[in-house]
């Protein structure tokens, strides 16, 4: 009955108060990483325009950074590429993990809706089991989508035009660590699996940070899926 | 390199990962044994997030993960107690800029 309510209710509107409460404390945290993204571009001499062109193409804040610091140290375009595609593998697994929820989906949204696939939206959508509603989960991640673009694509672009509006060092980097945490904690207090996979997960990647640091996150992720693998195979 | 061929082809890259298990090869195609490990993407995800961003506080100084530390043991705790994520925001800010302050 309550999950009836709640779904008529939001469904009154185009976007999802929901998915506004959810992905509200991770946009805190955006501000000063899009800070960072802006001024990296303007001093590599990247017209603002195209910086905000080219931060929605990509999406990604930490393989745009990437790529930045190796066209300024003149590599070639295919090592470029080749180091996105090793920062951003991780968006292969949220794919998999997510392909349940976008696979009653109009075509359209099949396609275009995965763009706006990043840590963010994928923790808070994963989080949230009464979104199998195909026009509900629709709702709630083009409102996540709409929120972190807005956000991210304003400060690097008002960073770009006018430089760092807000002290870089701000006490708001912590904001993703604070929302991740609370988002773990629960799974690790009830439920056994996720406490092994979190562990390996977390061990993986901070070896995989000291050896390989733009590699990190998906040998962590890896790790962790993979120790589930290997137990369930061995059962 | 002009920046904007460097961004779109990353960007071209990068959709293709994003739609790799979506579009191209649905994961439900895949093994039903990878699709049950895929369960836990979300907690090997997450404890992966919190660790990396740790590991940069680290790479900052021994005085910033110290803070970063306390604040995520914070966060940790006020979840435990409250089960509210604005407070649990507010509590683990707060006390990483205090032991900015203070470490």
């Amino acid at each position: 009955m309550d999950s009836a309510i709640a779904l008529r209710r939001s469904q009154r509107y185009w976007w999802d108060a929901d998915a506004l409460r959810d992905i509200a404390p991770i946009l805190v945290g955006l501000v000063p990483f899009a800070m960072i993204l802006g001024v990296t571009m303007s001093d590599a001499g990247v017209h603002a325009g195209v910086g905000v062109f080219g931060s929605f193409v990509l999406y990604a804040g930490s393989a745009q950074l990437a790529a930045l610091a190796l066209m300024q140290s003149g590599a070639g375009l295919a090592t470029i590429l080749l180091s996105v595609v090793i920062i951003n593998a991780r968006m292969l697994l949220y794919g998999a993990s997510l392909e349940p929820r976008f696979r009653n989906q109009p075509r359209w949204f099949k396609w275009i809706g995965p763009h706006f696939l990043v840590d963010q939206s994928y923790v808070v959508a994963s989080e949230r089991a009464e979104l199998r509603e195909p026009a509900r989960f629709r709702r709630y991640w083009l409102t996540v989508a709409g929120a972190i673009t807005i956000v991210w694509l304003t400060t690097i672009g008002v960073t770009m035009a006018l430089g760092p509006v807000l002290p870089k060092d701000l006490p708001l980097r912590f904001a993703p660590i604070a929302v991740f945490v609370s988002l773990l904690l629960p799974k690790l207090l009830n439920d056994p699996r996720a406490r092994r996979v979190a562990l390996v997960a977390a061990i993986a990647t901070g070896a995989a940070a000291i050896i390989t640091p733009g590699a990190a996150l998906i040998v962590g992720i890896s790790a962790g899926i993979g120790s589930e693998l290997i137990r369930k195979g061995s059962k | 390199m002009n920046a904007a061929i460097v961004l779109v082809g990353a960007g071209l890259a990068t959709w293709v990962l994003r739609i790799g298990f979506i579009g191209l090869i649905p994961a439900r195609t895949l093994p039903v044994r990878v699709r049950r490990a895929l369960d836990v993407t979300g907690p090997s995800a997450m404890a992966a997030l919190i660790v990396n961003d740790l590991m940069h506080e680290a790479s900052r100084g021994a005085a910033v993960i110290t803070g970063a530390l306390i604040a995520t043991a914070v966060a940790a705790l006020v979840m435990w107690r409250f089960q509210n994520l604005a407070l649990v925001t507010i509590a683990g800010i707060g006390t990483y800029w205090a032991a900015s302050l203070v470490v």
